[in-house]
């Protein structure tokens, strides 16, 4: 980095706390001090920009300070692996999602979706998202005249192209999550995938997630860093998923409240 | 309408619960350039509804009850786009000498965060809009422009709790909903709206008006979004307000502690609400206060709707008696089910709050009303004989939970009937019968209870002393979020128009007013904003007039002027009565009101160009 853009770090750095990574107290505290300032100033600021600065902060700084070098997070192929136990349900990945894609607020197009749900007053929050199984069962399933699903080199990333997409739903059929079955069939023949996708009336299919080109918006915005990149083995294994929103719940559930 | 507004569809779902009807019309949509939403909105529509018809029965048919999320709703601006308010005429709060005896009421509105407003408004609609009343329960369901009443049935006599999980079982997780709980449905009057387990539209009774209705639940799934004037800036707004809103002064306080910090902060200044406000200092904090609520109680955050602070808390109790009780909370207002109570047991106090989230009970009004009955069973002026066996002592988790139940299932015990209306109605009726004065310590204003801030000994920085003047002349009764000089309550009918959260003071009046012109495509300057909530105020004032309140209702409990703090750093502190007459008068006159009558003049409402109230004031 030139010294000018370090130079620009430091200063943001100490104005403002990008979503919190909470590991970082000392960060955290250095800026609150200077924090109402930051938000004085920008009130009327019509001109700024979101730059990713380092690979977990984003920060919004006004146009004329951007340093023109950005970084990507995703460098080789990467999957996104929520903490479920930290997902506090805020949304904010979701609307990230679809606002960055679509360009507008539709969550029910979101690449990730996030499930509040309810047991005995103790709620979870299970963030869905696709893992990006090593093996695509997803691609594989779209049928050859169709090929709407590639992968990309670099990121691993799924794309889909959505005016080749015929919304047949093969793909959410391949991602489909499988119930154990408790009579002694076990797993069975399992697919145990996310079962992120779904069917859209527009799209044919959403939650296909392209890891936003490199630099995923939902793992920058969460306030919780729940969302974590790994890049274990290029890619999650697959099969690796089963359960569903419900299910999940349950489990996060009892490692959280269940106690007795 | 033809003129298109940022933050709304220009749809509203009326329900008339009567003959079942529901249709969707523009009506509030009139008015939201000159009363732009949420409570101000709310307000106005209240009182075009009902300003013919002074002194209708809260609970009938005729009242009104309405939930509106602000044109921010759905947008997942932090501490704006989450919230909606429930609006109607007030199921909880008495004048002293009404015309229209119980039936002379407040305006009522409440707000609560969580996710369901910013799904009704993801769902196409800016709210819901409730007339009549059905014979039979009912359950408004809405999906994604689609409205349908349903048979509610099966789900009346369910526990909140039991609620939420049944319709997240059988429409799906995407699913929000409301509803009310057996506390509203069994009469209690300092009933809530809840949803998510423990959001809470707490104050002024609105969900006992809701299941007035019978109307038990709202279910909603929406994914549209909202229209908005300025789309293509949207995701660089929301982040800068994210980032705004994470570098403000207290965002690491809210987000590791939500409110709860302040139960031991505010019990050590001895202005939190302890032993029925006759005290500020919790004895007990190190036993239910947040040192221990933190390490033994709390599993998890929560957040609203697009908000990064996670202020809600959730937890466990984890060995003991109350294993396994779960509940959101405790949050600060918990101080009126704890600190209030004494209790000394935190198992007791999770499982209270368990129990109070299940029933859909106003916290804040059940603090009143059980700490009016503990200290009336203190003094003999309720015995164990009137209630049943429960002993009602200080500090009695076990009993006050039985206490709890009694007011939500007794129905053939008739001094449960008053204890379900408030504590000074209950006060009065028991005076009355017995020839006590137990009103002296029934904690509230207009029979809306003191929240979890005690005015004894609160330092006098504005000229106006503590909170007295928000609970004195609230005009839901005692408030304690409705500021307390005249230019505060306009910036929070401000935050209440948003509808913005109590929280994210990060904003200001100012910044509240940049993010609704950017939502709306409006450019309202914060004079023009201030002029609008005081058109909101005096409206809600001529309301109250109407119904028949006057200055007397507009002050304390004996207490307050009288009965020392009797423990605590600030022991004998006490709210002098004529500075506390002169301090009101001073109110008034600031407001443009008559000083001795506290009633709008009609130059005041002219400036408003309020014109159309003058007839309806007091002659
Ligand atoms: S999680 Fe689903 S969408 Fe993602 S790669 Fe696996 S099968 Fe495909
Ligand atoms: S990485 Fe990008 S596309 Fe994938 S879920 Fe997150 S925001 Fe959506
Ligand atoms: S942004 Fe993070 S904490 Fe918020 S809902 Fe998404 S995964 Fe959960």
């Amino acid at each position: 980095m030139t010294d000018m853009s370090n130079k620009v770090l430091e200063t943001v750095q100490n104005k403002a706390l990008p979503f919190a990574n909470m590991s970082r107290r000392s960060f955290l505290k250095g800026a609150l001090v200077a924090g109402g300032a930051l938000a004085l100033a920008g009130c009327g600021e019509t001109t700024v920009k979101t730059v990713t600065v380092t690979e977990k902060v984003t920060v919004t700084v006004p146009a004329d300070t951007v340093p023109t070098e950005t970084k990507n997070m995703v460098t080789s192929p990467m999957f996104i692996m929520p903490q479920y136990q930290d997902c506090v349900g805020c949304n904010i990945c979701m609307a990230y999602c679809a606002l960055s894609h679509y360009g507008e607020l539709d969550l029910n197009k979101s690449n990730i979706q996030v499930y509040g749900i309810d047991i005995k007053g103790g709620m979870v929050d299970i963030p869905v998202l696709c893992m990006h199984c090593s093996d695509s069962p997803c691609m594989a399933s779209c049928p050859d005249k169709v090929q709407a699903i590639s992968k990309d080199e670099v990121t691993g990333a799924l794309l889909i192209d959505h005016d080749k997409c015929t919304g047949c739903g093969l793909c959410i059929e391949a991602c489909a999550t499988t119930v154990w079955d408790p009579t002694g069939n076990g797993w069975g023949d399992r697919k145990g995938r996310t079962g992120c996708l779904r069917a859209h009336d527009e799209l044919g299919v959403v939650g296909m997630c392209d890891l936003c080109d490199g630099n995923p918006e939902c793992v920058t915005a969460c306030p919780e860093n729940c969302l974590r990149l790994s890049n274990h083995k290029g890619g999650c294994p697959g099969q690796y998923w089963a359960l569903n929103e419900k299910e999940l719940a349950q489990q996060v559930w009892n490692l959280l409240y269940g106690c007795k | 309408m033809t003129t298109q507004i940022g933050g709304y569809w220009g749809k509203l779902i009326e329900v008339d619960m009567t003959t079942g009807k529901v249709e969707i019309t523009d009506r509030h949509m009139q008015y939201v350039s000159d009363y732009i939403g949420g409570h101000a909105l709310g307000s106005k529509l209240l009182w075009e509804a009902l300003k013919d018809k002074p002194g209708i029965d809260p609970m009938g048919p005729e009242n009104v009850f309405m939930i509106l999320p602000g044109p921010l709703g759905g947008i997942p601006i932090p501490g704006g786009g989450s919230r909606y308010n429930t609006i109607c005429k007030s199921a909880m709060t008495q004048a002293k000498n009404s015309p229209y005896g119980e039936n002379g009421a407040t305006v009522a509105w409440s707000a609560a965060g969580g996710k369901f407003g910013p799904t009704l408004k993801m769902a196409g609609f800016d709210g819901i809009y409730v007339t009549g009343a059905s014979a039979t329960p009912k359950v408004l369901y809405v999906n994604n422009g689609e409205v349908e009443l349903l048979d509610g049935s099966k789900y009346w006599g369910m526990s909140t709790h039991e609620f939420e999980e049944t319709i997240q079982n059988e429409y799906g997780p995407m699913y929000k909903n409301c509803c009310v709980g057996p506390a509203a449905e069994n009469g209690v009057r300092f009933a809530c709206v809840m949803s998510e387990t423990g959001r809470a539209n707490g104050r002024g009774g609105t969900g006992a008006v809701m299941a007035s209705k019978k109307l038990k639940g709202v279910i909603v799934n929406g994914t549209m979004p909202v229209p908005v004037a300025n789309k293509e800036e949207l995701l660089d707004k929301i982040k800068f307000y994210h980032n705004t809103i994470m570098a403000s002064s207290n965002a690491d306080v809210r987000r590791r502690w939500g409110t709860g910090s302040g139960l031991t902060q505010r019990s050590n200044m001895s202005v939190t609400s302890c032993r029925n406000h006759r005290e500020g200092m919790n004895p007990y904090d190190d036993k239910i206060g947040i040192g221990v609520i933190h390490s033994e109680f709390w599993i998890r955050h929560r957040s609203c709707y697009g908000c990064p602070w996670r202020c809600m808390k959730i937890g466990v109790i984890r060995q003991g008696e109350h294993a396994g009780a779960i509940a959101e909370g405790p949050e600060y207002e918990s101080a009126m089910n704890g600190a209030n109570w004494l209790l000394d047991d935190m198992g007791e106090f999770a499982a209270i709050m368990e129990k109070l989230e299940g029933y859909g009970f106003d916290l804040i009004g059940l603090g009143g009303l059980v700490g009016y009955a503990l200290e009336a069973y203190e003094n003999g002026v309720i015995t164990s004989k009137d209630i049943d066996g429960i002993k009602l002592e200080w500090s009695n988790g076990v009993e006050i939970m039985k206490f709890m139940d009694a007011l939500v299932s007794n129905h053939t015990n008739p001094i449960y009937d008053w204890f379900r209306r408030g504590s000074t109605y209950a006060a009065l009726k028991i005076d009355a019968e017995r020839k006590t004065d137990s009103v002296k310590y029934a904690m509230d204003s207009k029979n809306h209870s003191f929240a979890a801030h005690n005015v004894h000994g609160q330092e006098a920085a504005t000229g106006y002393n503590g909170l007295e003047m928000g609970y004195a002349v609230g005009h839901r009764g005692a408030c304690h979020i409705n500021g307390v000089t005249p230019a505060a309550m306009n910036n929070m009918m401000i935050r209440d128009m948003g509808v913005f959260c109590s929280f994210s003071t990060a904003y200001g009046a100012q910044g509240e007013t940049d993010i609704l012109n950017f939502i709306m495509g409006t450019s309202y300057t914060l004079d023009q904003m201030n002029y609008i909530a005081s058109r909101a105020r005096n409206i809600e004032k001529v309301f109250n007039l109407r119904e028949g309140f006057t200055v007397e209702d507009d002050t304390l409990p004996w207490r307050t002027f009288n009965d020392p703090y009797q423990w605590g750093p600030k022991k004998g502190a006490l709210l002098p009565e004529d500075k506390f007459k002169e301090t009101r008068k001073n109110y008034y006159t600031e407001m443009g009101w008559d000083p001795e009558t506290g009633i709008p003049t009609k130059g005041k409402l002219q400036e408003l160009g309020l014109e159309d109230l003058i007839p309806y004031l007091p002659k």
